[in-house]
């Protein structure tokens, strides 16, 4: 279901028109993109000088774990084909000045003879792969050669929204330039959830395909609020195009890419620990009962005791150790945490400093 | 590209009908970004269900079914579909808002129209801080929608509930009526469905689809027709009348009652008790001496067996008028006198 933005026709005009009518009732003089007639190729013009079409050339795709696959692998063989990765070009976002292009790593799984970056001039360049964020689905390269690829002059930076939208419902659109890449193409959908992957990306209906996969997912206004990813086959059941899609945040990206842009990979953060053993949540909803607590851990440190019965957790209510369990794993080893605790009849607060979540031997 | 063009094209155009006419300020509020208002209001009666066929203490590793629910009293009742919790379930463990989790017990099925009812054991223990009731949809009319009309899938898909608290929605438009022949995947519904453009997957079998009122419309089915692929739900006109008597509130139409006697009941589905819940402090049924907990028996000298019963006797009483209600309270019968206030 893509639009293409540079073609022409009735169509398409009767579209702008009844945009235009459909927005003006609706939207605050504010975003004006949106208020105006062809106002949803607006949105996909304005990224234009950011959204690039990458081609990669493999010798070896990874493989799919039949485990992976619907039904155990046993599908029939026309639909085999579903599941394999189509060629033809996938999308990217640039980023930085000196030609650094962030797209989602799927894009670049399997082993690759070469990439080739199509930028929205029409020139084509190679690139290779500085550093990857297997987490957040992320992958950064750059273009061949030392100069820059726009000058510091009339380079701007992607129009990075100040934060991903906060509630599930907001209108957001997916920009990609697959599978043709001459033209940008977009898809429609809102958010479906906020706070997916740890709180690390959003989920959308719009449709994500392996054209658009690795471009950006952006508000009525046209600012980034994410890059689309987590679509590929090794990550999960569902398909492309199920109205199942997701999109690393601008919060995430910002705090990734200067790590990206030295070439460092980003390595999945330590897990933290609070140093308790509690009960499964069909207990109840009194809060998380402490049936030991690990020595010289964090919960030691903070003196909790066993029979206590952690009911608050950094100022949100918990219900039982499940949601306990979620909340201490949404910070991170070193954070300051608080929290109030159930002992006999009487409410204490404690407070602590997360640790590291201890190696299995 | 086809396909593109409709949807967009009649879902705007409905909302600029919206934007001109009596739904103006919901439709302004709505659209001006998305649907974050809508999706505020409802998702917090959506909910998240597993079942395990396993003794519970194993379990916790051997999760083997879950789906969606939707809340439809402020007591826990919750309609779910078979596919999720099938007849002679055991080990049902409802997800709400905020990582909350209730087991439920199986009340009612009926397996033609995919419809399985729950009731969380203990509602209360579901309840957030400082509450006293669970959030609960209402239910819309199915007749009334047009072809074009704005509609939302909410769920657990992929088990985004159970995993991130999260409740999903997608939007899309009602594209028509259609007939179900065959039977797919685990659904056996068969006969008039709704179908959708809004997204539905794996795990949302169960849920709500909504109206842009957030009214439910219709319940999310895993059967489709291999000619449309489309989501598709069973309308709520259908199965309104299976529900409805499960249902363990002084709804809409019953703040009649409500007011009357300042009472609030409900079913307590073991034996076809009626237990009271509420007593308004200062109401006529506080005054008569009513207390929480009583069961009741007769108005009247007749016997009532269901809620809508006691709804339909207390429909024909009118303000001012004497009635005797017969109640258990620890085992023992005892009559009681209330005089119904007139509405004010």
């Amino acid at each position: 279901m893509e639009v293409s933005m540079s073609s022409t026709g009735q169509w398409r005009r009767g579209l702008s028109l009844l945009l235009a009518m459909s927005f003006s009732f609706t939207l605050s003089p504010s975003s004006s993109a949106a208020a105006e007639p062809g106002a949803l190729s607006a949105i996909a013009d304005g990224l234009s000088d950011w959204v690039v079409a990458i081609k990669v050339d493999r010798s070896k795709d990874i493989e799919i774990p039949r485990s992976r696959l619907p039904f155990n692998g046993r599908v029939s063989p026309e639909s085999r084909g579903y599941f394999k990765r189509p060629k033809g070009s996938v999308t990217g976002l640039l980023v930085d000045r000196r030609g650094y292009i962030l797209t989602s790593n799927y894009n670049l799984l399997g082993t690759i003879r070469s990439i080739v970056v199509r930028l929205p001039s029409g020139e084509e360049r190679k690139a290779k792969v500085v550093a990857r964020d297997q987490l957040d689905d992320l992958a950064l390269i750059k273009v061949d050669g030392d100069a820059d690829l726009v000058e510091e002059k009339s380079w701007r930076d992607p129009p990075w929204a100040e934060a991903s939208p906060s509630a599930a419902g907001s209108f957001v659109f997916a920009i990609g330039r697959g599978p043709a890449p001459g033209r940008l193409n977009l898809t429609e959908g809102i958010i479906s959830a906020v706070g997916r992957n740890s709180n690390r990306a959003v989920q959308t209906d719009a449709k994500l395909n392996y054209g658009n996969v690795g471009g950006p997912l952006v508000d009525l206004d046209g600012k980034v609020v994410g890059l689309s990813g987590f679509v590929g086959h090794t990550y999960n059941q569902w398909g492309l195009n199920s109205g199942i899609g997701f999109a690393t945040t601008v919060e995430t990206i910002r705090m990734v890419l200067p790590q990206l842009l030295e070439g460092k990979d980003f390595e999945l953060p330590p897990r933290p620990f609070l140093g308790i053993q509690s009960e499964p949540a069909s207990s109840g909803n009194d809060g998380a009962p402490v049936v030991e607590v690990v020595p010289e851990s964090s919960a030691a440190a903070a003196g909790v005791k066993s029979k206590d019965v952690i009911i608050r957790f950094n100022g949100e209510d918990v219900p039982n150790f499940n949601r306990l369990k979620f909340l201490i794993f949404s910070c991170k080893v070193g954070d300051k945490v608080e929290f109030i605790v159930r002992r006999g009849g009487k409410k204490i607060t404690l407070s602590g400093v997360l640790g590291k979540f201890p190696e299995r031997r | 590209m086809r396909l593109f063009v409709p949807k967009i094209f009649v879902w705007l155009l409905i909302l600029s009908v919206f934007g001109a006419g009596t739904g103006r300020r919901l439709a302004a509020d709505e659209a001006a970004s998305g649907y974050t208002g809508l999706y505020d209001r409802i998702s917090r009666a959506v909910v998240g269900i597993t079942r395990s066929d396993y003794p519970r203490e194993r379990a916790r590793s051997s999760i083997t079914h879950f789906g969606t629910g939707t809340l439809l009293d402020p007591v826990g009742l919750v309609l779910t579909s078979p596919t999720v919790v099938p007849e002679g379930s055991r080990n049902i463990d409802v997800y709400l808002h905020g990582g909350r989790v209730a087991p439920a017990v199986l009340i009612k099925v009926y397996p033609n129209k995919e419809v399985s009812l729950l009731q969380l054991k203990d509602f209360r223990r579901a309840l957030p801080p400082g509450k006293e009731r669970l959030e609960y949809l209402r239910l819309g009319s199915s007749a009334g929608l047009s072809v074009g009309d704005p509609l939302f899938s909410l769920g657990n898909a992929f088990g985004s509930i159970q995993s991130d608290d999260q409740v999903v929605m997608a939007a899309g438009v009602f594209s028509g009526i259609i007939e179900l022949k065959e039977k797919h995947l685990e659904s056996i519904y068969t006969g008039k469905a709704l179908e959708s453009t809004a997204a539905l997957n794996n795990g949302m079998d169960g849920g709500p689809l909504v109206d842009v009122r957030g009214r439910m419309v219709g319940l999310l089915i895993l059967n489709f027709s291999q000619e449309r692929w489309l989501g598709t739900a069973i309308p709520i006109d259908e199965l309104k009348q299976l529900i409805e008597p499960h249902r363990s509130w002084f709804d809409d139409s019953l703040e009649r009652a409500s007011s009357l006697a300042g009472l609030e009941l409900m079913n307590s589905h073991e034996g076809g008790k009626i237990t009271v819940l509420r007593v308004s402090p200062g109401g006529a049924a506080a005054s008569a001496g009513l207390r929480r907990g009583d069961v009741l028996r007769k108005f009247n000298g007749r016997k009532i067996e269901s809620v809508p019963d006691f709804r339909k006797v207390f429909h024909a009483a009118s303000p001012g008028e004497q009635v005797r209600l017969e109640v258990v309270r620890d085992k023992t019968a005892i009559s009681i006198n209330l005089t119904l206030w007139g509405r004010f």
